[in-house]
């Protein structure tokens, strides 16, 4: 598992060093050709995507289950959760596992770009909507080498089945 | 850490050991009425609720908690002086240390939500305490100690619980011996030991003293004065083989004059020629040793240590799994007389290790339910109080072994149906009285183990349910149509429907609202089921019915459609093939005719919304069953029993019913474990 990051040692993370230029590290993802971004406190590990198994009864962006080292962890298909079309998933589908209070989530995203690191301050409040997604879904804006990336407000994306 | 951290963190472990401790109060004092009815305290139970009581004092003193401290020290108190014989135990007193135990449990809730005492008003209790104190005891004492034919030196350094030991056993009529007793220096402590086991064994050693006769320097010479109802060969019997003499202690027929009236013990204790040694010898009995021993034999584990095991094993189970797979697949290759049938047999040994590993841990999490029922049993004795009705808590089966989070989730339920029992079901006493019954109203709490299955009952000798006014109740409710038919079972089904309650004046106790809905939620929650007998007039009974333990189950593996799922074995009572023609569709519901009874039909494809399989395809049906209900559930394939670890499917899917948890089979692959319980239940609700 190359791909596979272990951040445990969450308080060893650069980007949470106090100081007056304080910043921010962000794992940078594509879905429907927008940059997107999570703070890289939030993520435990990348994964390829493997067999999913389908749970009945939930919204259609809620993928399944997986089992992951023995925990099971819901799996949300990012696109669809955002309201954007859902694709076929390719060779470049991950899913990113994040952290969901004491559990864990996947999203599945249509590719990993990169990890950035900027400025808290550079950091702005989302408009009211980016192309077809609610604000409540947002946490800000910000432009890393000339591309918008959109911050997204994890809490609410991983939220429970209603 | 942080002062504050460390002061929660300390908190965190009195609050856990505190709990403890109340508990085993709870119970002990459950023993002492009992015992008080019967007057056949034991001093042991006695002396067992004061250590506690001083070690939760010493315990809470140390972190400052004032309140707990000083209500402790009162009760502890108050314990001092039954213990002695001074304050008599009787009802009143009883109250008192219930009164007292439910302000400490009360005060160690705060401490543990908010880390203070918060709203702890220990003065009605303590002064109830103190009016108790100042009470003497009813009954003089008839027998004095210089009645007794004892030596005056042995009298001189009995502690004044000893002293009271010796007339309390007098007074119960209990012959008195003097156990006159010659060990060898190098073995004394195993031999004293030993003839201290065998006398309890067949009464009450009251004291142990070296004794002064120092004729031979390798020999130690000990008096054991004990009570015992059974004649003197009994006493005699027991310490055959021993180097022992038994002396029966008789009365004299006057007092001697220097030791009546009572000496005040500690003052003869001084004023005794005996050396300290014999004070330490006397206070370092056997009992105290006993107490160690006991503290020493028992490790308390965070559940969460256990959670992760059982994760390992879980983990085990899997790889075995992965590895008889594979021996499988080598024998097909190259047949079982090369290293494909070594490893089989390997993994067979594997496996029965780790069937036992698996025992081990679950036996680990495993305690007695006794330990809820005794809580309810405080509650019953406060509620009754406040009912003004007359109750008779009767419990059985309390050592039947449950998974401890289990137990720990079913307090409520159970609590909710007692209190219903006592609120809705038992009568006042004039009512049962006029209907002929006895005044005392009798509630009933039984576990047992039925095969994997743990069934607890509640049942009452009230008044019974009365389904003429449940119905009129769900009319007017709306629930159901005045027209429809209903039998008895559906209108019971509808008690547990949310905020349902016949009882016009809802009391603060069963409340309106949260009802028996929650009670069937919780039991739900716990792979189980609740049922509901009743008789107008004559009594209730709830049933539930459990699995054992929610960690490790053998499932059926079935297939529907491209899905495999798993449902938990102990939940079936039989899988058949199904044929098309064995199905009838009655009021619009599928049901199959099996055997000579009607079965009602769930497509899993249906609920689950998967396509159904071609009309020629074969089909099986799994019947499950809980308690009394059945349902067959029709799948596409069997595929064959696994013993599988439930995992949570954690809180994303809270709202998805049907759905028990999820497991991983041997290849990695997550399956959902159907939620048989719930199955049920959304089948009769259609």
């Amino acid at each position: 598992m190359a791909e596979t990051r272990e951040s445990d040692d969450r308080t060893a993370a650069p980007g949470s060093a106090p100081g007056s230029d304080t910043q921010v590290e962000l794992l940078g993802f594509m879905l429907a050709d927008e940059h997107y971004a999570l703070d890289i406190l939030e993520i435990k590990e990348i994964v390829r995507l493997h067999a999913i198994t389908p749970v009945p009864r939930t919204p259609p962006w809620i993928k399944g289950i997986v089992t992951l080292r023995g925990v099971i962890v819901p799996i949300f298909d990012l696109r669809g959760r955002l309201g954007l079309a859902e694709i076929e998933h390719g060779p470049e589908t991950r899913i990113v596992i994040v952290y969901r209070g004491e559990e864990f989530a996947g999203l599945i995203v249509d590719r990993i770009t990169q990890v950035m690191r900027l400025p808290v301050e550079s950091i702005e409040p989302p408009p009211q909507t980016i192309g077809q997604v609610e604000a409540e879904y947002l946490r800000g804006v910000a432009r890393f080498r000339d591309q918008l990336v959109i911050l997204l407000n994890l809490a609410r994306v991983v939220e429970a089945v209603p | 850490m942080s002062a504050e951290g460390r002061d929660q963190a300390s908190f965190g472990e009195f609050v856990i050991e505190a709990e403890e401790l109340l508990e085993a109060l709870g119970d002990r004092l459950v023993q002492l009425e009992r015992a008080t009815e019967e007057d056949a305290v034991s001093p042991e139970t006695i002396n067992d609720v004061f250590r506690s009581m001083h070690t939760l004092k010493g315990l809470s003193g140390m972190l400052g908690l004032k309140g707990i401290s000083d209500l402790s020290h009162s009760l502890e108190n108050l314990l001092d002086k039954v213990r002695l014989g001074k304050v008599k135990l009787h009802q009143g007193t009883l109250d008192v240390l219930y009164a007292g135990m439910e302000m400490l449990a009360k005060i160690v809730g705060s401490v543990g939500r908010t880390g203070t005492e918060e709203g702890a008003d220990i003065r009605p209790v303590a002064r109830r305490i103190q009016q108790l104190l100042e009470e003497k005891s009813g009954e003089r004492q008839e027998v004095t100690l210089g009645n007794l034919d004892l030596d005056p030196r042995i009298i001189g350094t009995l502690t004044e619980y000893e002293e009271h030991r010796l007339l309390e056993n007098v007074r119960t009529g209990r012959a008195l011996y003097r156990v006159e007793a010659r060990f060898s220096f190098e073995t004394f402590d195993k031999d004293l030991g030993a003839v201290s086991e065998r006398l309890k064994a067949i009464g009450e050693v009251i004291s142990t003293l070296p004794s002064s006769d120092e004729s031979s320097p390798d020999t130690i010479n000990f008096d054991l004065v004990c009570g015992c109802a059974s004649g003197r060969e009994s006493v005699e019997a027991a310490v055959a083989g021993f180097p022992a003499k038994v002396h029966p202690v008789g009365r004299r027929a006057a007092a001697a004059p220097a030791l009546s009236p009572l000496p005040e013990s500690a003052a003869a204790r001084d004023l005794a020629p005996s050396s300290a040694a014999s004070t330490a010898a006397a206070e370092a009995s056997p009992e105290v040793a006993l107490t160690l021993r006991s503290l020493s034999d028992t490790v308390r584990v965070d559940i969460r240590k256990l959670d992760s095991l059982m994760n390992i094993v879980g983990e085990l189970v899997i790889n075995k799994t992965t590895i008889i797979q594979i021996s499988r697949d080598l024998i097909a290759q190259t047949g079982s007389a090369g290293t494909g049938g070594d490893l089989q047999k390997a993994a067979r040994n594997l496996e029965r290790n780790l069937r036992q590993l698996q025992q081990g841990v679950i036996n680990s999490r495993m305690v007695p339910i006794g330990q809820v029922f005794a809580r309810l049993n405080r509650v019953v004795r406060k509620l009754s109080q406040e009912f003004g009705k007359k109750i008779d808590l009767r419990v059985r089966g309390e050592e039947t072994e449950l998974d401890k989070l289990m137990v720990e989730d079913l307090a409520d339920p159970l609590l909710h149906l007692v209190r219903n029992s006592l609120d809705h079901g038992i009568e006042q006493p004039e009512v049962r009285e006029r209907a002929g019954k006895p005044a005392q109203g009798v509630i009933e709490l039984r576990a047992e183990q039925r095969g994997n299955h743990i069934v607890i009952e509640i049942e009452d000798d009230g008044g019974g349910i009365d389904l003429a006014r449940v119905r009129a109740t769900a009319v007017r409710k709306g629930l159901i149509d005045d027209a429809a038919a209903t039998d008895e079972r559906q209108l019971l089904d509808l008690l547990f429907l949310p905020s349902f309650s016949t009882k016009d004046a809802a009391s603060q106790v069963s409340g309106r609202g949260v009802g028996l809905d929650v009670v069937k939620t919780n039991v739900a929650k716990l792979g189980g089921m609740i049922d509901t007998e009743t008789e107008l007039g004559v009594g209730t009974r709830f049933t539930i019915t459990l699995p054992i333990t929610l960690a490790i189950i053998q499932a059926l593996l079935v297939g529907v459609g491209e899905e495999i799922y798993a449902i938990p074995l102990n939940a079936i009572l039989e899988s058949n093939r199904l044929l098309a023609s064995q199905i009838r569709t009655v009021e619009k519901r599928e049901v199959a005719r099996l055997r000579e009874s009607t079965l009602p039909l769930l497509r899993i494809a249906d609920i689950f919304g998967l396509p159904r399989a071609a009309e020629n395809q074969k089909m099986f049906v799994v019947v499950v069953g809980l308690a009394e209900k059945r349902l067959g559930l029709v799948v596409d394939s069997l595929r064959g029993q696994q013993e599988v670890v439930i995992k949570s499917v954690g809180s994303v899917f809270r709202n998805t019913p049907g759905i028990a948890g999820a497991t991983e089979l041997g290849d990695k692959r997550a399956v959902l474990v159907l939620d048989v319980g719930a199955l049920i239940d959304e089948a009769t609700r259609r």
